[in-house]
């Protein structure tokens, strides 16, 4: 008899045996999982049981007088069933916040449970600033080696975190102290976006749940159950800093645990989560195999740190109600009026570098704000130059806000502003762009990346501007003021105006300009330029020659040079060469595989001003995957190179068996005398294109598979798709078999709750010997 | 109660007694057969071929063929509790001053990277049934339960390779079975091995 959920007639029963009917129980139960599903979770078939397995707590250990000690606790996710965990990198980074030789993963085994170390992970690849790291599972806890690819672990799928609204609910899961506890989740709602240069304007997510340190690197969900964020915030160690670190083992050896001995630093709460799209290239690589050799091999955190002396600096901070296309301010205000419902803070940088942890606390009329504060975390830009910190899309309540940036701890630049009443007339400056001019004054290229030339204009919107008031424009390059125009006004109350500035002597060299523009004595509107390149048309000419090549030969093209590779190469190399670049200047490169990125970097130009055979490699652990690569660089936010290479067949192979939606099907198999668990038996799922009479015994017909552990009890280390009718056959030995076909998963069923199904299978016992 | 004399049984006819003695007979003989006729199905075998590779052999009937992974193809004894007794057959590209001791030693160390408790037994010579020279290496490890939410306690595991290096590649034959059963089981290898045709 087979019976699931009061409509069991539609199952066909077989049974092998002439001797005896074979005597089937099948009943559905439910095993709730931590706190009860929301009911459209369950509406929509989210495994929240799946997401609990798929959620893992790290502890990053390193070498100690006899044996290992932790020195960084948190959490992740499981991405991939061949274990790639998605995660924060300051946790797990070697040399960053902690020393680490091992990375331990746990699992929560049961629900309510502390999680149990089982594997060994190696970072993959990570992003320093992004504070992302995916990792891969490699080793048993045991030591042993993980076969690729040998693993089925329970995952999760990344959802779309750019369609994120204000208001949606969310749920964050992760491990709340040194993982003494069981799984904790918290439930919230998205309360706004931050925007930063990195990221755009969702740069960072802000969620109403509590979100406690350890939980850094763990998971967010929507209702659909998609991983849209991961809880992030980096613990400062500068010293001074208010540090919670917890002393728990002997570092030391010396058989005491005192202050000598290492601790684990933990953040305060979060309310910062990175969002997931973020994230979605890095998967994407670590998917494929894929490096990008230039930094994987180059330890950045060290080699930025050589390079930058002194410790880090901010200049004053300078509010905007808006920024413009190339990331800088639209204008400077002391006050918005009410009904503003963005607000971006600017502020000039020295002498940051990867690493670095920075933190913006916002309050309104004394009281703490949440929404517009920036947990702690690791800087996200270059060595210096110009950042913001902002949101748009949300009310601004009236009030006085006051804000306070903090680096390492350590408060280091506080501003105001008012939001409120009616929009007050002052004097102010706006919306510089730049233009470059030929010696008779007509244009040639506009935008905020100029050809080398020999004029630069600048032009601008003044408002409010009564005649007489002083003001005063100041061209600067690479911080160095260049030339100071004081005057007073007499062009009118409001319009647009234009000042130039022409080289003293020779020409302008390629680098960083500024221009600032007060207003009497108040910073009104300023506009950052990079000269860069040749003048060509109307763009700057920077790049050209992009080629690509299988090898590197005495610093040129090797190998295969072209731009199909019929048989895959083990390496892919872009070469490009350049012209009058300044040292210093900020510029993006990133590859991307069939149109999707997943490596990007900005950095600050290191290399000489110009030159030939520049080149970025991409690498493999075997050989490249078939697919269409592509190498882009970007300055100022502007698409300079683009050009892009077939590998094999020119396009990703199709992976099949990655989507996390489905039914996690578990159960047990008992003894229909004895109602004891029968430990060894088989249980089999066929694919929904067969039934039990077309088994041959051939494992490409079956879905799943799992044999019953010394309880009896059996899980499928894979979901299993809605909407299908399986054929399902058990066997023990010396029992009788089971089989049914017609066993439909759907999401109507009401006895499936959080995407999960219990089965209880009996079997009787076969008398013939 | 009502009572019923007693009356003395009647002795069985000649042809009772044979009739029941056959009705014995036929029962015991049917068994007999059915139990012949089950160890046959069980020691029963069908083909495998695979032109690719160049391989033809019988494995035992009802085992689950997989021929998914980076081998020619495996089956593995499914109906079977505790360790699925297992044969396969997989394909190493070697160079050509490779020998069967490079194989064996190249195989011993991914295999002590990745099976816990690996421990070679013996290594040794061996002529197959069609004659050709192959190396025999048996091994012992500690097979677990490789789903991580499942209790199961480990399994000692028995193995067994036989190489051989031909046409500038070795083939391994690969033959596991439960520690405890091995014995009882190793005659399925002799089996496939007189099967098995490169």
């Amino acid at each position: 008899m087979i019976k699931k959920s009061g409509d069991w007639s539609s199952f066909l029963l077989r049974s092998n045996s002439k001797l005896l009917i074979a005597f089937v129980l099948m009943t559905l139960a439910v095993a709730p999982i931590g706190e009860a599903l929301p009911i459209a979770q369950a509406q929509t078939g989210v495994s929240f049981a799946n997401i609990i397995r798929a959620t893992v707590y790290l502890a990053s250990q390193f070498d100690v007088p006899g044996g290992q000690a932790t020195s960084c606790a948190g959490s992740g996710t499981i991405v991939s069933p061949d274990g790639l965990i998605l995660t924060n990198a300051h946790n797990v980074v070697n040399g960053l916040q902690c020393k680490v030789d091992a990375i331990v993963v746990s699992l929560s085994m049961r629900p309510n449970d502390p999680p149990e170390p089982k594997y060994y992970a190696e970072v993959e690849i990570y992003d320093l600033r992004l504070d992302l790291a995916v990792l891969r599972i490699t080793r048993q806890i045991d030591g042993r080696i993980i076969e690729p690819g040998s693993l089925s672990l329970p995952f999760v799928e990344l959802g779309d975190s750019l369609t994120l609204r204000l208001d949606d609910t969310v749920v964050v899961f992760g491990y709340r102290d040194l993982g003494d506890d069981a799984l904790t989740l918290s439930r919230g709602t998205i309360i706004g976006f931050i925007a930063e240069p990195l990221g755009g304007e969702r740069a960072w997510l802000k969620t109403s749940a509590t979100v406690v340190g350890t939980m850094s690197g763990g998971g967010v969900y929507n209702a659909q159950g998609r991983l849209i964020g991961i809880p992030t915030a980096a613990p400062s160690l500068a010293p001074g800093a208010v540090l919670d670190c917890r002393r728990v083992q002997d570092t030391t050896g010396d058989g005491i645990v005192d202050s000598q001995d290492g601790c684990i630093p933990i953040v305060g709460f979060i309310n910062s989560l990175r969002p997931a799209h973020l994230a979605r290239g890095m998967i994407r690589a670590a998917q494929l195999g894929i490096r990008y050799m230039g930094h994987v091999a180059t330890p950045v955190v060290e080699a930025a740190q050589e390079a930058v002396t002194g410790g880090p600096e901010v200049g004053a901070i300078h509010f905007s109600p808006a920024v413009n296309e190339a990331g800088q301010p639209t204008t400077f205000v002391t006050q918005l009026p009410a009904g503003a419902n963005s607000l971006y803070l600017f502020f000039d940088y020295r002498n940051m570098r990867p690493g670095v942890v920075y933190e913006l606390r916002a309050t309104r009329n004394g009281d703490s704000q949440s929404t517009f504060s920036q947990s702690p975390a690791l800087w996200g830009g270059q060595t210096n130059g110009l950042w913001y910190i902002g949101s748009a899309g949300q009310a601004w309540q009236n009030g006085v806000y006051e804000f306070t940036l903090l680096i390492e701890g350590r408060a280091v630049q506080t501003a105001q502003i008012t939001i409120g009443g009616s929009p007050a007339a002052s004097p102010s400056f706006s919306d510089v762009s730049f233009g470059l001019l030929d010696l008779q004054g007509n244009d040639i290229q506009v935008g905020y990346v100029l050809g080398v030339g020999d004029i630069i204009a600048a032009r601008f919107i003044f408002r409010d501007m009564p005649d007489g008031l002083p003001w005063t424009a100041i061209w600067y390059y690479e911080g160095m003021e260049l030339r100071r125009d004081e005057a007073t006004w007499n062009q009118g109350v409001s319009g647009a105006a234009t000042v130039n500035i022409r080289p003293q002597s020779g020409g302008f060299v390629p680098g960083r300009y500024r221009l600032e523009l007060w207003a009497g004595d108040r910073l009104s509107a300023l506009g950052d330029l990079i000269l860069a390149g040749g003048q060509e048309g109307v763009f700057a000419r920077i790049f050209q020659n992009l080629r690509f090549s299988s090898d590197i030969q005495a610093g040129e093209p090797g190998g295969i040079v072209a731009s199909s590779f019929a048989n895959r190469p083990a390496g892919l190399y872009a070469f490009i060469d350049w012209q009058l670049i300044g040292a210093g200047t900020p510029w993006t490169y990133r590859w991307l595989v069939d149109g999707e990125a997943f490596f990007e970097r900005t950095e600050q130009w290191a290399a000489p001003e110009s030159g030939a055979n520049f080149w970025s490699r991409l690498g493999s652990s075997l050989l490249l995957p078939d697919g269409s690569y592509t190498y882009e660089i970007l300055i100022g936010g502007q698409l300079f190179v683009t050009g892009s290479a077939r590998v094999g067949m020119g396009q990703l192979p199709v992976t099949a068996g990655s989507r996390a939606t489905g039914v996690r099907v578990s159960g047990e198999v008992l003894d229909a005398a004895t109602q004891e668990g029968i430990p060894g038996a088989l249980v089999i799922v066929l694919e929904a294109q067969y039934s039990v009479v077309d088994f041959v015994w051939d494992a490409a017909q079956i879905l799943a598979m799992s044999v019953t552990d010394s309880q009896g009890r059996f899980e499928f280390d894979r979901l299993l798709p809605y909407g299908e009718f399986y054929s399902m056959i058990v066997i023990g030995e010396r029992y009788l078999p089971l089989t049914a076909d017609g066993i439909e998963l759907n999401l109507a069923d009401p006895e499936l709750e959080d995407g999960q199904l219990e089965f209880r299978l009996e079997l009787n016992r076969d008398l013939v010997p | 109660m009502q009572q019923f004399p007693l009356v003395p049984e009647r002795p069985l006819t000649r042809t009772q007694r044979w009739a029941n003695a056959l009705v014995v007979a036929a029962a015991l003989i049917t068994l007999g057969v059915g139990l012949i006729m089950k160890d046959q199905l069980m020691s029963g075998t069908q083909p495998f071929q695979d032109l690719a590779a160049g391989i033809l052999a019988q494995y035992p009937s009802g085992w689950l063929l997989d021929r998914s992974g980076g081998y020619v193809f495996q089956v593995r004894d499914a109906q079977s509790s505790g360790f699925h007794t297992m044969l396969g057959v997989s394909i190493l590209p070697i160079g050509g001053d490779a020998k069967a001791r490079n194989v064996l030693d190249a195989l011993t160390l991914e295999r002590a990277r990745s099976l816990a408790a690996y421990d070679v037994l013996s290594s040794a010579p061996l002529t197959l049934p069609d004659g050709d020279l192959a190396t025999r290496l048996e091994y012992v490890y500690v097979a677990s339960e490789s789903n991580p939410f499942l209790q199961a306690v480990p399994t000692v595991v028995h193995g067994v390779d036989v190489v051989v290096i031909k046409r500038g590649q070795a083939i391994v034959v690969t033959f596991r079975a439960e520690a405890d059963r091995f014995d009882k089981e190793e005659w399925r290898l002799e089996q496939f091995l007189a099967s098995l045709e490169f």
